[in-house]
């Protein structure tokens, strides 16, 4: 899946957060979004969603050429688009099953028999190492932060999107967790290899597993810098404030 | 399990075993009586609808007593007295879209008793919609504990209330209660359409979970099909 963020400028209560900011990914190419705190970084995934209290006062977003601004979440959801939650929620009374299987159902005209998704959603939770009991298990009540990560990745993969934002995955994830979760993704990947990836992360560590080709400083509610994988590295070893000054090629497109 | 078809306005439960069962209620007006002997362990799952019920409750001494019930536009009065070490565990989950008055009165007569009442409200008209809690610890009572959770899922701003009244007479106990009228959250509606899911069914899968909450596993997939039937 394309996507473009064209010159997008957001308020909420007032406040610009996203500004004028710029952004292309293409299909099948990884990015990663990096900056410090309130930088505009989760707000741009919940721009990309579609989540009503976020302003656009200037700019579009576009998807294969053509703009979702009007689309509701769900639409965008519908269209291929997936956002991996950096907190997901928690429902009590309701099982993680029943709530993916809806999902599937909504999102696929040639709804599965209950058997196969059944099938299907133990095999992807097989893939994650997940205890199949969680499954039946309140959705993501008692459960830790990895393994609500693990839960957000299963759904991705039973929704088979083309566009996967991961919002800071490697948060709640041990070292183990976060290679068997990213291994899982660069399956998808392989077997998907249209999807387009948006990673948005303070560190660089989970840019080890899931290697981006390109990388975007950001600040303010821009983007004021872009290069390949070296810029993160950059990152790492001068810290965000040294990094923004910095005037040394990074292979910038 | 068995279910129980209540064909009269006075039931009567007696405890002697420990016992599981599922009650299912058509008529108005119903009295249930239920009696725990001590050191007895029962599970009522109760099913009633269009109705008005009155519980009354006796458990004696190191008897539990689990209450899982779903109403549909029904009201439920109760008065359930605990005898020493005894625990009640009592979830009572209504959707409603007329008049629901529910007066739950929970007694601790005995030392080192525990309660624990959940009431979960779904309230689909812009009808009344009330708990009143009263949860009495008397004096004798050393170490109790009680607690009343209740919330209300107020889809079309109905007239809404939880009274939690809780009279303690012992220095030496626990009591706690939290309360929750309101929507339901835009954050939950907005996660759950980000997977594709349409506003309607998001409602019914909350609407579902909200009733839900707190009951059994065994009782679940039961109270779901008559939860469907009726958010259709």
């Amino acid at each position: 899946m394309d996507i473009e963020l064209k010159d997008l400028t957001v308020k909420v209560n007032d406040k610009i957060i996203l500004n004028n900011f710029n952004l292309q990914i293409n299909k099948g190419e990884i990015h990663a979004i990096m900056g410090p705190n309130g930088a505009g970084k989760s707000t741009l995934s919940k721009v990309i969603m579609g989540y009503p209290d976020y302003n656009i006062i200037n700019g579009d977003i576009l998807v294969n050429k053509e703009s979702i601004l009007k689309l509701k979440i769900d639409e965008r959801s519908r269209l291929g688009i997936f956002l991996v939650y950096q907190n997901p929620i928690s429902i009590e009374g309701v099982t993680m099953r029943e709530v993916i299987k809806a999902s599937v159902d909504a999102n696929f005209e040639n709804k599965k028999s209950l058997y196969e998704f059944v099938k299907e959603l133990e095999s992807s939770a097989s893939k994650l190492e997940m205890d199949k009991k969680n499954l039946h298990r309140d959705f993501n009540l008692g459960f830790s932060g990895g393994e609500r990560k693990k839960n957000e990745i299963l759904w991705a993969l039973m929704l088979k999107p083309k566009f996967i934002i991961l919002d800071e995955l490697d948060s709640g994830l041990d070292v183990d967790s976060l290679k068997i979760v990213t291994d899982a993704i660069n399956q998808y990947l392989k077997e998907n290899p249209d999807t387009s990836i948006l990673i948005i992360t303070h560190y660089t560590r989970i840019l080890d597993y899931i290697n981006p080709k390109f990388v975007h400083m950001v600040k303010d509610g821009s983007v004021i810098k872009s290069g390949d994988f070296s810029l993160a590295k950059l990152i790492e070893k001068n810290g965000y404030n040294q990094s923004f000054d910095i005037k040394e090629d990074t292979n910038c497109e | 399990m068995n279910k129980i078809y209540i064909d009269t306005n006075h039931y009567e439960l007696v405890i002697k075993e420990d016992t599981t069962y599922y009650l299912v209620n058509n008529i108005d007006n119903l009295e249930l009586n239920i009696k725990v002997l001590e050191n007895r362990k029962g599970i009522v799952y109760l099913e009633t609808i269009k109705n008005k019920v009155t519980i009354q409750s006796e458990i004696k001494e190191n008897g539990i007593l689990t209450i899982n019930s779903l109403g549909i536009n029904t009201s439920i009065s109760s008065n359930i007295n605990l005898g020493k070490n005894a625990k009640l565990r009592f979830v009572n989950s209504i959707l409603s879209y007329t008049d629901s008055v529910n007066n739950i009165k929970i007694n601790h007569l005995g030392e080192n008793s525990i309660s624990e009442y959940f009431a979960n409200g779904v309230n689909l008209g812009q009808e009344k919609f009330y708990f009143i809690i009263d949860g009495i610890i008397n004096k004798e009572s050393k170490g109790a504990s009680l607690s009343e959770n209740s919330n209300i899922i107020n889809i079309n701003d109905g007239d809404s209330k939880i009274i939690p009244n809780m009279i303690v007479d012992n220095y030496d106990v626990m009591a706690n209660h939290s309360a929750y009228i309101g929507k339901i959250k835009d954050e939950d509606i907005y996660y759950l359409e980000s997977r594709g899911i349409k506003r309607e069914m998001i409602e019914a899968i909350l609407i579902k979970a909200s009733l839900l909450k707190g009951m059994e596993n065994d009782v679940k997939d039961q109270f779901t099909e008559i939860i469907n039937c009726e958010i259709k």
